[in-house]
This record gives structure tokens, sequence and C-alpha cells, in this order.
């Protein structure tokens, strides 16, 4: 378990590590593109799409790297009442639902992908597909963190 | 539709995170009903994230971390200090009017209550104020930091109710300035009662000048990131990325020479990633909630709440009444983001039905979510300031309730003249 810890450590880096960088590049673009406008009265082309596709990408990952922390809103309550045995069994349950509402997601989009990531983006002329193909990938980190942590939940002596 | 409510009420219960609860519920909804419609599961998902105006909210929470980081709330105590400190109970009302000039910086609660409640609850324990009291009254004047602008969940329920930021910003104002007087003066009536310790400070030219220069930086702030969307100057996504830009540059000036390694190092990289998580829970619930609200509009709910509230013929002020008391009940079990996404699309067809302006029905929503952010189990400040004091929730919650009867008589005010919320932003028409 240690290792699989290890694995999911360096993981979580290197997507923070990416998220900073879309980030960044995305605030970089939108403070560009007001001192442009006000400044200068000019803009860059697809500046707004390239942002909406930066926040895009930070939003969906940033979601399943939140899985990993286990930081979402949740109401905790209720499962703080339960005896560690039950707790430890609905936790399990509840990153398995997750797991197949996130597989439902991948199921549906590659049918939704194929019919409509054709169509290009309005300035930029960038496919679709590009854009929501953040869906399936997001879908799946937050899959790989649900199987982890169920794993983890199932061995918590040797972690 | 029964099925709808009670997965989504089983799945919140077993502690499913709120997102992945509403994304579920859908989910079965469909299986069940709609199998042909699966297919639009991730294309509603996706058009949740698609939503250039929600660019604003990962940049306004990073502006109120990058301000929260610059060392500003010493500043800001100290100024506060100037203004109310010799009177009775002077940290108490610092306290208060501090979380003011918070809230129109960080435009979060949560923020507020940790930066403000780490400097002062220590400081007013050892002037003497019982430490229940101090906890109390620094989570319970956190709430003005969503009231007033720039407030994070206004920019949320603007979007949603599709109105503009900029009145509902202004929409705000006086009832977060009611709050925070309503607050000022039960502070003045317990320390008064309790014989609170009055602070020492010099009224001196030179002590003033001082204290206003060092906090300027800080306080000019709110005025040009919310005046320059409410001048229809800038978007509210270009404001809130001057505001990152100024917020940036004060932590240059503040900060120091001395302080740039670990501002590049340390200080930005965590923002940064503070800013995107945080953002990122909030996006994943707008996302889901998509699929949500698309069933509530397919099960044509919304509708038939407000031929509902239409036919019970109530006037506005007791239908309002009447929708405060579910907004105080859901703030109580649901946080603040959820509870919009879930409670605007319910009730604010049902309200403009009536006559109702969205932007009175807003600054009631947040107003009243604000009372659940610090009433337990699930309130945002109240477990914040659990953790800086050391003090239990329910400690915490009777510490600051005689201070949330000013939300609440703020909340009823609002709700009975419209005036209150709808005067400012009818000057800017």
């Amino acid at each position: 378990m240690k290792g699989l810890k290890r694995i999911e450590l360096v993981f979580t880096q290197l997507l923070e590590y990416i998220l900073r960088l879309l980030f960044l590049g995305l605030i970089i673009l939108v403070i560009v593109l007001v001192f442009l406008r006000y400044g200068f009265n000019t803009t860059i082309v697809g500046g707004n799409e390239l942002i909406v596709i930066l926040f895009i990408y930070t939003s969906a990952i940033g979601a399943a790297v939140i899985i990993g922390k286990k930081e979402h809103i949740t109401i905790t309550y209720f499962i703080e009442k339960m005896s560690p045995q039950i707790n430890r069994f609905v936790h399990i349950l509840n990153f398995l639902l997750v797991a197949i509402l996130n597989a439902a997601l991948i199921k549906y989009s590659f049918p939704w992908i194929s019919k409509t990531g054709g169509y290009s983006t309005a300035t930029l002329g960038i496919p679709q597909l590009y854009l929501q193909i953040i869906v399936p990938i997001s879908c799946s980190i937050a899959i790989f963190y649900c199987l982890v942590q169920i794993l983890l939940l199932l061995n918590p002596e040797k972690t | 539709m029964a099925i709808l409510l009670i997965s989504l009420i089983i799945f919140l219960i077993l502690g499913i995170p709120v997102a992945y609860s509403l994304g579920l519920s859908a989910l079965s909804y469909f299986f069940i009903y709609y199998p042909d419609l699966l297919i639009i599961l991730p294309q509603r998902f996706f058009s949740g994230l698609n939503m250039y105006a929600l660019i604003a909210l990962p940049l306004f929470i990073l502006m109120g971390l990058l301000m929260n980081k610059t060392k500003i709330t010493a500043r800001l105590i100290d100024f506060s200090l100037l203004i109310v400190g010799r009177f009775r109970g002077g940290l108490g009302l610092v306290n208060v009017i501090a979380s003011m000039i918070f809230g129109g910086i960080s435009g979060s609660s949560a923020s507020d209550t940790a930066s403000i409640g780490a400097v002062l609850i220590p400081e007013m324990e050892k002037r003497g104020y019982p430490k229940q009291f101090a906890a109390g009254i620094t989570v319970a004047s956190s709430t003005m930091g969503m009231i007033i602008p720039p407030s994070i969940p206004m920019v949320l329920y603007a979007i949603i109710a599709e109105e503009s930021v900029g009145k509902l910003f202004l929409g705000g104002l006086i009832p977060g300035v009611m709050i925070g007087v309503f607050q000022l003066a039960i502070v003045m009536l317990i320390s008064i009662k309790n014989n609170y310790p009055k602070e020492e400070v010099s009224l001196s030219f030179k002590n003033i000048f001082f204290q206003v220069r060092s906090s300027s930086l800080a306080l000019i702030m709110p005025i040009f990131v919310v005046g320059s969307v409410v001048f229809g100057i800038a978007t509210a996504t270009e404001s809130a990325a001057i505001g990152v830009f100024y917020a940036f540059c004060v932590g240059l000036i503040f900060l120091g020479i001395s302080g740039f390694k670990k501002y590049f190092s340390k200080t930005i990289p965590d923002c940064l990633n503070s800013a995107i998580l945080t953002s990122a829970k909030i996006m994943i619930v707008i996302a889901l909630s998509k699929l949500y609200i698309w069933i509530l509009a397919l099960e044509r709910i919304p509708q038939t709440i407000a031929g509902f509230m239409v036919t019970l013929n109530l006037p506005p002020v007791m239908m309002l009444l009447f929708i405060v008391a579910i907004i105080l009940i859901s703030g109580t079990f649901i946080d603040v983001s959820p509870a919009i996404l879930l409670l605007t699309p319910v009730f604010l067809p049902a309200c403009i039905a009536v006559g109702i302006s969205p932007i009175q029905f807003g600054a009631i929503l947040i107003t009243g979510l604000a009372v659940g952010a610090v009433t337990p189990p699930v309130g945002t400040c109240i477990n914040v300031g659990s953790a800086i004091s050391g003090l239990g929730i329910g400690t915490i919650f009777r510490g600051a309730a005689p201070f949330l009867a000013a939300n609440i008589l703020t909340l009823i005010l609002i709700s009975v003249f419209p005036q209150l919320t709808l005067w400012i932003p009818s000057l800017f028409q």
C-alpha cells in the first residue's frame, strides 16, 4: 500500500503542477486582454476562447484531484455519527458510487464526442473534440482516485 | 420525480459529495425513466463547465487569498482600532469593523474568519474577554464577507439567475452594512453589561495619518474592483483579473524585497493551488447540478412551484418570509454554493411571478445562507472558527447566537422593505 500511496502522491503533484501552469496561463491571458482592451483598444483574436478552454481544463482536472484529497463539499454530519466499521463501509460505497457515475460519463461521452466533436470553435477553429475530450480524461482521473481510496480503505492497517 | 428527491437525500446522508450526489441522483432518474436520454449526461456536464462568466470565480478567490497573505489583516485591525477601539468592548467592535472591511477585500466569509480570528481571538482572550464571546463574534461578523461586495456567492447567483453582477453587488451593500451596524450595537450592549475593557488609542494626527496610510492600499481595493463592475467599465471577470493584479502588486509592496523569494516560491504557488481547488470544488457542483436542474425543468418543477405559490394568493412579503424560512433551514444542512444552485431555479421563477425583483431575492438568498455558514453542523465559518479557537462548534454557536439576531433582523427587514436592496442599484440604471 505504501507504493500505491507514493504513486498517488507523485501523480497528484504532477497534476497540481499542470493545473498551476494552466491557471497561470489563464490569469496572464485575462490580464493581458484587459490591458490591451483599455490601454490600446485592441485584443488578441481568440483570446477569450483560449481562456475558456484553459478554464474548462483547470476545473475538470481540479475536480478530479479533489477526490484524492477528499475535499469535496460534503455533508459529513450523519456519517461521523456512524461506528468506525460502518463508516469505513459507507466510505467504500461512496467512492464506488462516484466511480460508477464517472464511468457512466465516460461511456456516454464517446458517442457524444463522435457526433459533435468535429465541429470547430468559433474563432480559433479548434475542433470541439479537443475541448470535449477533457470529460473522459477527467473522469478517468476521478476513477483512479476512487479506486486508490477504496484500496486504501480496504487495507487500513497497512497504510 | 420522487426518485430524484429521495435518492438525492439518501446520497447526501451517506456522505457522498454534494456534486456527485446530484449527478448520481440524475443518473438514477435517467436510468429508470429516460434511458435513451443518458447520452445527454456528458453534454450537460460539459456545458456546466463551459461558462465564460464563471471565470470570475477562481479569480475573485485568488484575489482574496493573495490579499490575505500580504499581512493585510494586522493593518486592517490597527485601522479598525483607530475607529472604534476607544469604546467599551473595543476589541469586539474592532472585530466587526475589520470583518466589514475584510468583506470588501476577500469576498469570502471563511477566509475572513480564518484571518481575523487567528489574530483577534487570542488577543481578546488575553484582554479578558470570554473565549466563547471572542469566537462567537468572529464567526458571526464574518458572515458579512459574503454579503458586502465583492462577494463570491453573489457572482455565482448572478450567473445562475442571469442577472447583472454589478447590481447584485450594489444590492448587497445596505444589507451588509446593516448587519455590521446591528452587530456593533449588540457588542456594545453586551460589553457595557459585562464591563469589557476599552483600548487605549492615540488619536494624534500623526497616528491617524500613519494608520490610514498603511492600510490605504487595502482600503481602496474594493472601491475600484466593485466600482469597475458597477459603472460598466469592466465585466466581473475583468474586474476580478484587475483585482488579482492589484493584490499581486500590493503583496510585492507590503512584503518588501526580503519577502520576494518566499512570495514567488511559496505564497503564489500555494494561493494558485488553493484558488484552483476551491473553484473546482464549486465548478463540479455547478456542472453536475446542470443535470439536476435540467430534470427539474423537464418535470416543470419551477413552474409548478411558481403556480402553487401564486394560487396561495399570499402577499409578496409573506411569500418571501416563507421562502426565507426554507433558505434558513436549507443553509443549516447544505453549503452555500450548492444551496444557491438548487434554490435559485426552484424559487426565483415563483418570486418573479409575484413581482419580486431577482436582485432582492438574490440579496435575501445570500443573507439567509450566510446564517447557515455559522450554524452547526455544516457551517463553514463555525468549523474554521472551531479549528482556530479550539472550542467545540456548539460552544461557538452559543457565543455567536446573540449576534446572529442582527442577521435575522436584517433578513426580515430586506424581505419587508424591497427598497433596502433595490435603491442603490436603481441609482445606477
